[in-house]
């Protein structure tokens, strides 16, 4: 069983930063998660100080590289228990045990299913959540992206940068921020479909087409791949297994010091209810603050 | 034995995969396929989709991070 000071759950900048500040104030410190998170996935970072334009994947690897190398431990798993046993907390992976003074709660988001027919059976096969990942594959192709906000935007504008063309299609008006959706109807390649709902996606081996209802009307629009960025889900679950408490939203309550109703377990980032703002420089900053909160409480009961 | 990692330019659990395989110390060749059309289609040909990553351990195909596979394709080649 591996002892630490502080058990970060998720690998992303609320996690990550908590790490970092979790280093400054000499804790031992595992993280631990099963993804990069949604800023991973982040096709431009173009909204954090300091830096003009970076992709989300190097972001995130910048991080991680910047925790370890001040001595964190990462690790590429899912915790799929924590329970309180005393003082201490105890977490589980499907190989390894922990023993944690303190945790901290930074789980964030996971994508949405657009949950149409068609959907689950091709991806891979044209059905998409990762812009970034998969966009090399459609030069010279069509690709269609659905979504209103910065992702889909974004997935949009890269995509562009490949394809013949690309069909962007929302359900109602774009919540993206202004500087995307003027790019995107600046762009001459994408062609933008509102009030559009996606009823199916056809293809055999392959996606070929999808059915959409565009101002209650039916059509069917000829693509060869479809990106899924229709918001995100929090991925509380075990926070709520663990007896945290969650908002209506299933967002963690937490307070002015990203504390929780529980004593040691602190949250920071997506998962939370705390900030309307879901933003790297958000949960970066209540990552710090977490760090910050679990240093005192370590302080004033442990007395370290 | 022959490890090959088909992945992307920025896709984070291609970065996850192989950080994970040099944590272990197994070497590995890396194919970018955002740069490499030909061997973009061989990925295809072998996995039967265009998701990234595809590992390909010594002939067995395991597509995405998928530790358990991962740690299993391993053992069985030390075996």
């Amino acid at each position: 069983m591996k002892e630490t000071d502080c058990l970060i759950v998720g690998i992303g900048p609320a996690g990550l930063t908590a790490a970092l500040y979790a280093q400054r104030y000499a804790l031992k410190t595992i993280v631990i998660g099963k993804s990069l998170g949604q800023a991973g996935d982040a096709i431009w970072i173009e909204n954090f100080p300091a830096i003009k334009s970076i992709s989300g994947s190097e972001f995130i690897q910048k991080m991680m590289e910047q925790v370890t190398s001040l001595g964190a431990e990462i690790i590429f798993d899912e915790i799929l228990e924590i329970k309180k046993s005393g003082k201490y907390f105890t977490a589980k992976t499907s190989s390894e045990e922990f023993k944690a003074k303190s945790v901290i709660l930074a789980m964030g988001s996971r994508q949405k299913k657009l949950e149409v027919q068609g959907e689950k059976e091709l991806i891979g096969k044209g059905v998409a959540y990762c812009a970034s990942c998969e966009g090399a594959f459609y030069k010279n192709k069509i690709a269609g992206v659905v979504g209103g906000g910065n992702s889909a935007l974004t997935a949009a504008l890269m995509l562009a940068q490949h394809a013949e063309k690309v069909y962007l299609f929302h359900r109602s008006e774009f919540r993206a921020e202004p500087v995307w959706i003027e790019k995107v109807k600046k762009d001459s390649k994408i062609e933008i479909h509102l009030n559009s709902v996606i009823e199916k996606i056809n293809g055999k081996s392959k996606v070929e087409s999808v059915l959409i209802k565009e101002n209650n009307k039916s059509k069917e629009i000829k693509l060869d791949g479809l990106f899924i960025e229709v918001g995100h889900i929090p991925n509380t679950e075990l926070a709520e297994k663990l007896g945290v408490k969650l908002n209506e939203k299933k967002l963690i309550e937490a307070g002015k010091n990203m504390n929780t109703n529980i004593k040691g377990v602190f949250a920071a980032g997506d998962a939370t209810g705390a900030s309307e703002l879901k933003q790297i420089v958000v949960s970066a900053g209540q990552g710090a603050i977490a760090a910050f909160s679990v240093f005192n409480y370590l302080k004033s009961e442990f007395n370290e | 034995m022959s490890v090959i990692v088909y992945s992307t330019n920025a896709c984070p659990f291609c970065i996850m995969a192989k950080q994970y395989l040099k944590q272990k110390g197994v070497s590995f060749n890396e194919i970018n396929v955002d740069e490499d059309e030909v061997k973009a289609k061989e990925m295809i040909e072998k996995s039967g989709q265009q998701g990234v990553p595809v590992l390909d351990i010594n002939g067995v195909i395991i597509i995405g991070f998928n530790k358990p596979k991962i740690d299993e394709a391993l053992k069985n080649l030390k075996d």
